[in-house]
């Protein structure tokens, strides 16, 4: 295996619509508006079987106190998970090939953050990438993370029976009341928006860097949507979500708004997004309680990813120091 | 939720086999087997939803050097389970997600503070395979760690999994065959252990030097349907062992495996024809574990195991870390 920097963004591209672990944050307009906000140097590396390009890996490098630390993705922006994309070779492998190519993968990336030279090493993964052994064996805390995925291959009816009946109850009494989604094109009315609503609930909007996402809604306007939530002319809840290949990720959204109107929203797009032949609909913050109220009443399954951590004392310090130093 | 000690075999028993969770580490007499064999204190505890009894948990106490410890399973060392803790009811697979989450975080807060009643300063649970949401026990102050094992889906036709193994692991079984090789069932647990001692021994003290063999003539004893010892004969000389553990539709590779050399692989022949046999008498996985340990990995992967994610509970208070850091200091003492 060998390990090469990637400056060509239509090879990068390509390569991660075919990754089954690529997502739109892999996508290179995307690493770019995170290198830009985060103020971290992004690292965009390929590493390649013989002439075939395996593995994407977007690093993002930052100094703190002079020590220089690499994040995937970088802290402080809205980004959950990011890491490895794989290439679509990976899963078709038998078992033992894969540990080969993992243990073979790590290796490579291991000493080019050696180079770098980074004492604090964190990387949140993308779902559904399941060994973390190689981390572990070499030097990494492993944490898991948890999503809530609802499988829209299933007969509409499956899923709504599946649901708890409290919200079946709430949604039907929203639809009564004839609420309704609608999507804002201009971000500086709907961060301004955000603003009001959660200042409302007594809360920060969740998003520490308006601009970020400004851009990131521009970057890709067929993937990424803010949506008002109406009750008659009033806007009572708001969502920002993403579609990438088949996913639908409800990306930032409410949990303080109450469980109606956050369900309705959820169903509303259950049912778009599988009329739309869409196979999973994702809702992030399964590992907060408050968050996790709406993903366990849809009855939706719970999958994970891992977030890998490596420091020794003085990347422990300038992490803390950059950490405190970003806002989040 | 009221948390019980549950003193009635047939009850617990019946429970183990309906749950989905139950393995035959949970059954009664083979959690007696582990308190005599450990020496330690067993708390079968029950958790009560409403009437229904909806989780139950196998609890071992010990105190050492004056810390008291809590563990379900006891130490690989002295028993060799690779897991315990939680059984749960049908019913509690029943219920919607958020009832069952609800559930789930209320069985894993009222055992949590029964136990802590005994005021622990190390608790340890190794959660079956199936158990993945260790949220509750996040919320609770304990860690979870990560862990792996390997299981071979036996639903698939024989030639699949056979058509899944490594190239050269097929060749190796066919090379084997050639050979008087003749797999017979033992109840010679002395025997094994000493097999298992001459394989291991440069890994130094394993389960197998720290434990009595006769722990594992008392459980081929007590589940002679469940846990079965074989031999492996080459002519007339015993070149290999398994001791293989069937439960429900789940099958174990226990214990065994030890290197021989002989020319040929007689560890991958005997893992065939467990795979054969096991698929035969309606076993719908075979779990070959050792996922964690890097230097079986290679082997281990040969024939193409799901790799699966569990769990290890662990609750440290800070006099037991305290305790384990002097601990290793006086070790590098002493070895200086």
């Amino acid at each position: 295996m060998e390990v090469k920097r990637i400056e060509d963004k239509d090879l990068w591209d390509r390569s991660i619509e075919t990754s089954p672990y690529g997502t739109l944050f892999h996508k290179w307009d995307f690493l770019k508006i995170m290198e830009k906000y985060s103020g971290c140097e992004l690292f965009t590396y390929g590493i390649y079987r013989k002439e075939e390009l395996s593995c994407q890996f977007p690093l993002f490098v930052k100094s703190s106190l002079g020590i220089k630390m690499a994040f995937s993705p970088p802290p402080g922006l809205p980004v959950t998970d990011l890491g490895f994309a794989m290439g679509p070779v990976y899963d078709k492998l038998k078992q033992r090939r894969k540990e080969t190519y993992i243990n073979s993968i790590l290796d490579d990336m291991e000493a080019e953050i050696k180079k770098i030279p980074a004492k604090f090493v964190h990387i949140s993964t993308v779902n559904g990438f399941v060994d973390m052994r190689p981390y572990k064996w070499n030097g990494y805390d492993v944490q898991m993370h948890y999503t809530y995925a609802i499988d829209l291959n299933r007969p509409l009816e499956m899923i709504e029976e599946g649901m708890d009946g409290e919200l079946k109850q709430l949604i039907r009494a929203a639809e009564n009341r004839r609420l309704s989604i609608r999507p804002e094109p201009d971000f500086d009315v709907a961060f301004r928006t955000m603003r009001d609503l959660y200042g409302r609930q007594g809360e920060a909007p969740p998003i520490a860097i308006p601009a970020f996402l400004k851009d990131a809604a521009a970057a890709f306007p067929d993937n990424i949507r803010i949506d008002y939530l109406y009750d008659g002319d009033q806007i009572v809840d708001m969502a920002v979500n993403y579609r990438y290949k088949d996913r639908f990720v409800l990306w930032i959204w409410n949990a303080g708004a109450g469980l109606q109107y956050s369900g309705y929203m959820a169903w509303e797009y259950i049912k778009v997004n599988k009329a739309k032949g869409l196979c999973t609909l994702e809702i992030p913050g399964a590992s907060l309680k408050m968050s996790s109220i709406l993903g366990s009443k849809l009855n939706a399954s719970l999958v994970y990813n891992f977030s890998i951590t490596k420091k020794d004392l003085i990347g422990g310090i300038a992490e803390k120091f950059y950490r405190n130093s970003v806002k989040t | 939720m009221p948390v019980e000690l549950i003193d009635d075999p047939a009850r617990w028993d019946g429970f183990i086999d309906e749950s989905a969770d139950g393995t035959l580490f949970h059954k009664w007499e083979f959690l007696r087997i582990l308190e005599k064999y450990t020496g330690y204190q067993l708390f079968r505890y029950g958790v009560y939803r409403g009437e229904d009894l909806i989780s139950v948990i196998p609890v071992f106490y010990t105190k050492s050097i004056g810390l008291k410890l809590i563990y379900s399973p006891p130490p690989t060392s002295s028993v060799n389970i690779p897991y315990l803790g939680f059984a749960t009811s049908p019913l509690f697979g029943r219920l919607g997600g958020f009832e069952r989450e609800e559930c789930w975080s209320q069985i894993v807060k009222e055992f949590r503070d029964e136990v802590m009643k005994i005021s622990p300063n190390y608790m340890t649970i190794g959660l079956v395979p199936g158990i993945r949401d260790v949220r509750p026990f996040l919320r609770n102050d304990c860690d979870a760690d990560l862990m792996y094992t390997y299981i071979i889906d036996l639903k698939p036709p024989l030639i699949s999994i056979w058509e899944g193994i490594d190239r050269y692991c097929r060749k190796d079984i066919r090379a084997a065959a050639k050979y008087p090789l003749v797999m017979r069932r033992s109840y010679d647990a002395y025997k094994f252990v000493e097999l298992m001692r001459e394989g291991l021994k440069k890994l130094g003290g394993t389960f197998y030097d720290r434990q009595s063999p006769a722990y594992i003539e008392e459980i081929l004893r007590a589940f002679p349907d469940n846990v079965k010892l074989f031999f492996l004969y080459d002519g007339d000389a015993l070149i290999g062992a398994n001791l293989v553990c069937g439960f429900k539709k789940r099958c174990i590779g226990w214990m065994g495996n030890t290197t021989t050399d002989n020319g040929f692989n007689a560890n991958d022949y005997m893992l065939w024809e467990i795979i054969k046999a096991a698929k035969q008498e309606g076993y719908e996985s075979l779990e070959n574990a050792g996922a964690d340990e890097k230097r079986l990995n290679f082997a281990k992967t040969k024939f193409n195991p799901d790799l699966v994610p569990c769990f290890n509970i662990t609750k440290k208070d800070i006099i037991y870390k305290t305790a384990k850091y002097a601990n290793r200091k006086l070790e590098k003492l002493v070895r200086f």
